[in-house]
């Protein structure tokens, strides 16, 4: 998989790429092709699996998968929750099973074989604190994973799931700016005057009603205090008001004050006020409010003078309805006709609370009045919001009424002020909705928002995420404006403190810092601040997202180390393979140089050179030939096709013309990925080796010429001998006649003669022993085969000889001229004495190069020799093989010892009456060649 | 029946040498002596057809020649007829000292004798005898 420095070098590139980037996507199928193609290019595995689990669909959907089919995909999918993945989703561990094991399978509840895969990882991939999914791979093989893969797999979990919460954050902020943006048009659409201020009553929003209502624009109030536009009259009314929201911890009040709008003039307003709280503090308040200005006038002129209600009453935006003390309807105006529905003489005189409500809200009504009347007093106002009501045509909806009792022509009769508050309601839900989902994302996100008043430093509010993040509780938080400084790491404390001033001229700064947490526990987290002006454009508030980095940091931090450390191992390896007095070289699949070591190529520049590329391209450099580059490709694809390990002597000539001699090997590790290649010189080994084989096979001769030796004395020696012997015991003790005694005589001379042709031959012998020290020299063929045919002239002549050469290839070799010129001498005319009577004798001469070693071939049409029968004996001293043909049998003999005294072999292949041929061959690398 | 003694040996001093010590030696003895073995084994396959028990013979046959040696020629010799077997003693002659020649003569069972060149008057008288 990984096995080359370079390879981790890669991966950590990658690995970086992706670690900067994870946080910039904004939708999962950029995750997965980043993943995919990152994680792919590194780990070589058979199939990959990354399982996030859905929240709408409640399962582990595989969002990408290498080596699975759309059928297997759709298969792990459906069961990704029973299997390996839903454990890791569940109990947040690493699953490691490198074989089938059954045992941890039955604990899974999966039957034992049916998941076929051998091996399988599978690591959680966590998103803020929650566990996101799991990532995994599988492969056939047993044991196919290593450590390697394990730290690669946590690595691209970890990435994984800091993308996966970064999607997830940026969808739900999205979600809710959405709904923020429906909301708001609700707001902006509204009658209601609202508004929204913080607890000390500093204005964030106010909608448009209110800003029509009040004759300012947005610039004029967003930063100023609600304060500041409360009429006289309401004042102390609602600064008691506001100082009790503080531990009422009521969310929802009705309120009534007034406010004096721009040109000073007085509104009257009547609603509710919605109170945020956090942790039991207020941190917000939202008020809904009717101007009520006017029905307000309305309903002090009707207690004034019930004469002129009617009319009045047409004057105001609410429907009027008047009923008697039972609830019968006397008067209906044309508003609530269109409110409701019914016109006047439809309704006239029907109990008014049975026509516009279900049975559920009657009965409260019922008891207000009963209570009235059990009181004797008739006199009352009331306030009811939102209640629902019934349209003629069946339709629900809401409405605000406000009923007072009143007198008409000294009658006691009740008046229903009724306001269609659909909208109104609807614009409080959604608001409540809205503010229960950010509640919501505000708790599913591990950040920690808080903020911090200018320039007193108190903590103006915090959320409940910071006690997982610091380990502080909300309230040791508000009770102590220190800890945030005090927590920071004591190396980035100066770090923090200088960003922190950069924020009030840029506005926001984003941080990466450690903490120590109240548990002591280091943490890197990330802190993105954002400073608030107040309407005097003074900062008044820092706000800030505080969030858990520590993962991903130490991730960074590894990448970083390992960087260094691969770095500095890179170059102790390097060093260390640089000094090993063995040629190294690393060869990707492709036989491309991976690696070379110094031993192995000396010049820097053309091992940097020579990394992507292969022998063929050295030998291009080199101006060599390809030979070894092709013969070791061979070499190569056998070691890759086999898997095992090549294993070569190799020969080259050094620069001064000496033999060095190489041990090559070669094997294949990581799939046949890459193959390694090492050669030692084992010159001084061959030379000793050479030696000794010299040694061996001198004494072998030796041995041989000993035995022959004994064999010449008690053969060849001994038979003149006995003869002489034989012979002068006739002369001495025999009477013999004349011409006996002659022939006798001349018996005895021959025999002489004979015994010292054998002393001369034996002297002839062991001249090639002395003379094999002599000098070598470059030997012409031409030259001594003109020579020999020169000596032999005569005999040519007189035994009709021709005599055909070819020395085109080869022409010369280093030898002893004296020998080669016994060898052309004999073997010539060992061919002519067995030549074929009666037939013109044809030896043909020709040198060549075969398999690396000269050959010097002598080829007769003689009578040729049954080798079947003299197969050992053929270059035997003394022998003869015809029984006619003159020879002492000592030619053959000769040329050997002296061919293999020349470092040479000869051998012959004959067939009776056909002819012979002598093939003698010279190594290479003991003689040069020449071919001048 | 008259003795006879066959001398094969490639080397004409030896031949001419062993025939004038026989003469000298059995004064009633016939003399043959062929140089080329071939020669021996076609007067051998004649004396076989012929059935001629008019002679006692001895063969003096060398081992070292050319072409077709001593030991050649006993191999031709065992497949001839036992007639033949009957009326042909061979003793071997070398001049050779070699005991490998020796260790291979007593082995074969058509060889009466190994015998050293040059052949002396003790030895000659004796080969009809033993």
């Amino acid at each position: 998989m990984i096995n080359t420095e370079m390879g981790i070098i890669d991966v950590l590139n990658t690995i970086e790429d992706l670690a900067i980037g994870c946080d910039q996507f904004d939708n999962y199928e950029m995750l997965i092709e980043n993943i995919k193609s990152k994680f792919d290019s590194i780990a070589n595995t058979d199939t990959t699996g990354l399982y996030l689990y859905n929240e709408g669909e409640e399962k582990l959907k595989l969002i990408y998968a290498k080596g699975l089919s759309k059928e297997e995909i759709e298969q792990a999918e459906d069961s990704a929750m029973e299997m390996h993945p839903g454990h890791v989703f569940k109990t947040g561990d690493i699953l490691w099973v490198q074989d089938q094991d059954g045992e941890l399978d039955s604990h899974l509840g999966i039957e034992k074989g049916l998941f076929n895969k051998r091996s399988r990882l599978y690591v959680p991939v966590k998103s803020g604190n929650k566990i996101a999914g799991a990532f995994g791979i599988q492969s056939e093989q047993a044991n196919a994973f290593t450590d390697f893969h394990l730290k690669l797999l946590k690595i691209f979990a970890a990435l994984a799931g800091r993308c996966h919460y970064s999607i997830n954050q940026k969808i739900l902020i999205k979600k809710l700016e959405c709904k923020e943006k429906e909301f708001s048009k609700l707001l902006y659409n509204t009658n209601d005057l609202i508004a929204a201020y913080d607890a000390r009553g500093f204005i964030n929003y106010v909608n448009e009603s209110w800003l029509n209502r009040m004759h300012y624009t947005f610039e004029d109030v967003v930063g100023t205090n609600i304060f500041s536009y409360i009429h006289q009259e309401s004042h102390a009314h609602c600064i008691q008001f506001f100082n009790s929201l503080g531990t009422q911890q009521t969310h929802s009040h009705l309120v009534e004050y007034s406010l004096t709008t721009k040109h000073g003039k007085k509104i009257e307003l009547k609603g509710t006020v919605i109170c945020n709280y956090e942790d039991e503090k207020l941190i917000g308040i939202n008020s809904f409010l009717k101007d009520v200005t006017d029905r307000n006038n309305s309903s002090r002129k009707i207690k004034e003078d019930s004469e002129i209600i009617l009319g009045i009453c047409e004057g105001i935006p609410e429907s009027v309805v008047i009923t008697d003390l039972n609830g019968l309807i006397v008067k209906w105006d044309t508003k609530s006709k269109s409110l409701f529905g019914w016109d006047e003489t439809e309704v006239k005189g029907l109990d008014f609370l049975e026509t516009i409500f279900d049975e559920n809200t009657v009965p409260q009504f019922r008891n207000i009045i009963d209570e009235c009347e059990r009181q004797g007093s008739y006199e009352f106002e009331l306030q009811h919001r939102d209640l629902k009501a019934r349209h003629k045509n069946g339709n629900e909806f809401y409405i605000s009424m406000n009923l007072v009792s009143t007198k008409m022509n000294n009658e006691d009769l009740i008046m229903f002020f009724v306001m269609d508050s659909t909208e109104r309601k609807k614009a409080k839900d959604e608001l409540l909705r809205s503010k229960l989902m950010l509640d919501l994302i505000l708790q599913s996100l591990s950040e920690s928002v808080w903020a911090v008043s200018i320039p007193d430093n108190e903590i103006e509010y915090i959320d409940k995420s910071s006690e997982d993040l610091y380990g502080y509780t909300v309230t040791e938080w508000y009770g102590n404006r220190n800890i945030w400084m005090d927590s920071i790491h004591r190396d980035d404390k100066t770090m923090v403190i200088n960003e922190t001033e950069k924020l009030y001229k840029l506005g926001q700064i984003y941080l990466e810092y450690r903490i120590i947490t109240a548990s002591k526990e280091e943490k890197w987290i990330y802190s993105r601040i954002k400073i608030l002006k107040d309407y005097r454009n003074l900062p008044f508030l820092m706000v800030g997202i505080s969030g858990d980095i520590t993962e991903r940091k130490i991730a960074e931090e590894n990448i970083k180390k390992a960087k260094i450390q691969n770095v500095k191992l890179k170059s102790l390896y390097e060093n260390i393979l640089n000094n090993i007095p063995i040629d190294i070289a690393l060869f990707d699949s492709d036989h491309k140089y991976l690696f070379i070591n110094k031993e192995a190529i000396k010049d820097e520049q053309i091992r940097r050179w020579m990394i992507g590329k292969d022998d063929f391209d050295y030998a291009r450099l080199k101006g060599n030939s390809e030979e070894i580059a092709v013969k070791r490709r061979k070499e190569f694809e056998s070691v890759i096709k086999s898997n095992k390990v090549a294993f070569w002597l190799d020969v080259h000539k050094n620069k001064s013309g000496e033999a060095i001699y190489k041990e090559r090997r070669l094997h294949s590790f990581d799939n046949n990925n890459y193959v390694i290649g090492y050669a030692v010189d084992v010159t001084a080994q061959k030379a000793v080796e050479h030696d000794k084989e010299r040694v061996i096979s001198e004494l072998i001769q030796r041995n041989i010429d000993l035995e022959q030796f004994s064999y010449i004395i008690s053969h060849n020696l001994r038979l003149p001998v006995a003869n002489i012997i034989g012979i002068t015991r006739i002369l001495a003790d025999y009477k013999i006649d004349d011409n006996d005694k002659e022939q006798f005589l001349s018996g005895l001379v021959d025999s002489a003669k004979q015994l010292d042709g054998v002393i001369m031959d034996l002297n002839e012998i062991l001249k090639v022993r002395r003379e094999t020290s002599e000098k070598k020299e470059i030997v012409y063929f031409p030259d001594v085969l003109r020579r020999v045919t020169e000596d032999l002239k005569e005999i040519i002549k007189q035994e009709d000889v021709l005599i055909v050469s070819n020395f085109e290839s080869i022409m010369a070799i280093d030898a002893i001229p004296a020998f080669m010129y016994s060898v052309f001498h004999n073997l010539i005319t060992n061919s002519i004495k067995y030549k074929k009577e009666n037939m013109t004798s044809l030896i043909e001469i020709k040198s060549g190069l075969f398999d690396g070693k000269v050959q010097l071939s002598f080829k007769d049409n003689g009578i040729g020799i049954d080798l079947k029968k003299n197969m050992n004996s053929v270059f035997g001293m003394y022998k003869r093989f015809h029984a006619k043909v003159y020879g002492k049998g000592m030619g053959l003999y000769m040329v050997k010892r002296q061919v293999e005294s020349m470092g040479g072999t000869i051998k012959i292949e004959s067939e009776v009456n056909k002819g012979s041929e002598f093939l003698l061959e010279f190594r290479l690398n003991d003689l040069k060649i020449s071919n001048n | 029946m008259r003795n006879r003694i066959i001398i094969v040996d490639d080397d004409p001093i030896n031949n001419h040498m062993s025939s004038y010590f026989i003469s000298q030696t059995l004064t009633e003895t016939d003399i043959i002596s062929f140089e080329l073995p071939i020669e021996a084994l076609e007067f051998l396959n004649d004396a076989s057809i012929m059935k001629d028990e008019s002679y006692m013979n001895v063969i003096l046959l060398d081992i070292n020649m050319p072409a077709i040696s001593g030991w050649d020629v006993l191999d031709e010799f065992e497949k001839m007829t036992p007639h033949i077997h009957e009326h042909f003693k061979i003793f071997l002659v070398s001049s050779s000292i070699d005991p490998k020649d020796r260790e291979r003569s007593d082995a074969n069972i058509f060889v009466k004798e190994l015998l050293s060149k040059p052949l002396t008057d003790s030895v000659i008288r004796k080969l009809f005898t033993a």
